[in-house]
């Protein structure tokens, strides 16, 4: 019995892996994808960032603002939750893949 | 990090934040945090996933705490069910809130003190009334007693059904183990006794009906349930 008491727990691990998962997708549809890059002004000393991203296959470019503003933080700090996110389902899906191999799954 | 500590990391952080000597921890978390209070490494635990966490109503919160914003700092991520139920999960651990039923009978109880949504239970209307203070590391957390644990444990693995059955007989062992850990100790008896006196006819015949499986044999004679 305790033996399959261990894979049903392993079971469950995979269950909820793979819905931990999904949430993470979820909530990286609403996060801005692409990197900040900045450029120094002609005039001044500020920096200004510009995110690059893809669209259907094309790099595009949009201008955000001074380095410092409110907004290029807030990018900033969504940009690399949007990274982290990717980086823990990578993760995941390496130790959801784990246990689709004990457990004999597809 | 083990799961363990993340639990004591959450537990911490609703501590500080005033939260924690409000609510209770029920479910499958309940034996590890017996075995750090009596300090007895042979006491039965079963690793799990799930934190289930009980919001006694009424709720003497004076001040509204934002606990899900307390959840996301420690890296948890909301997952919306059906209803707007909202479970915490992050890789390891998943944590959900229970509370007793209302009137109207709402799907979803929405805790407005805490701005978190939990799951009504008609099973746990008592569990305030038996729970006790117990030491996990160096704070101190409200936890049923473990006769109340056991007798749930032994009613919900009848209850559950389907795709639960998984869980259903890990819930037996669970409180098998646990009755043969405590099952020369006269207190733990009686009290055993006493929390089967709260149960409904229905909760009284599906634990007579439990205990008279092969396993629990043993235990027929100390288990004095009334039908």
């Amino acid at each position: 019995m305790k033996e399959s008491l261990a894979l049903q727990l392993l079971e469950e691990e995979l269950e909820r892996l793979q819905r931990y998962n999904s949430v993470l997708r979820d909530k990286m549809e609403n996060l801005p994808k692409g990197t900040l890059r900045y450029k120094k002004g002609k005039r001044t000393n500020n920096r200004y960032a510009n995110l690059f991203f893809y669209q259907n296959g094309k790099m595009n470019c949009k201008y955000i603002g001074r380095e410092d503003s409110e907004k290029v933080i807030n990018l900033k700090k969504k940009l690399n939750e949007y990274k982290e996110i990717q980086e823990e389902l990578k993760e995941n899906e390496i130790r959801i893949k784990g246990l689709k191999k004990i457990l004999k799954i597809k | 990090m083990k799961a363990e500590e993340q639990l004591y990391q959450i537990l911490k952080e609703l501590k500080q934040n005033d939260v924690l000597k409000h609510i209770i921890l029920i479910g499958g978390w309940c034996p590890v945090i017996y075995r750090h209070h009596f300090k007895n490494d042979n006491l039965p635990v079963y690793h799990t996933f799930d934190i289930d966490l009980f919001i006694p109503h009424p709720l003497k919160v004076s001040t509204k705490i934002d606990v899900p914003l307390i959840l996301f700092g420690l890296g948890f991520k909301e997952d919306i069910r059906e209803h707007g139920l909202t479970k915490y999960l992050n890789r390891d651990l998943e944590i959900e809130f229970l509370t007793t039923e209302r009137r109207m009978n709402p799907v979803v109880v929405n805790v407005d003190k805490l701005n978190l949504t939990a799951q009504p239970l008609n099973s746990l209307r008592d569990v305030s009334k038996f729970s006790e203070r117990y030491n996990f590391h160096d704070i101190k957390v409200n936890l049923p007693i473990p006769e109340y644990f056991i007798v749930h444990k032994l009613i919900t693995s009848y209850e559950r059904s389907g795709n639960f059955k998984v869980k259903s007989e890990r819930d037996l062992q669970i409180a098998l183990d646990l009755l043969k850990y405590f099952k020369n100790d006269h207190d733990f008896m009686l009290k055993f006794s006493e929390v089967c006196g709260y149960l409904s006819k229905r909760e009284n015949k599906i634990l007579n009906s439990v205990i008279m499986r092969d396993e629990f044999s043993m235990f027929r004679d100390l288990l004095d349930i009334q039908g």
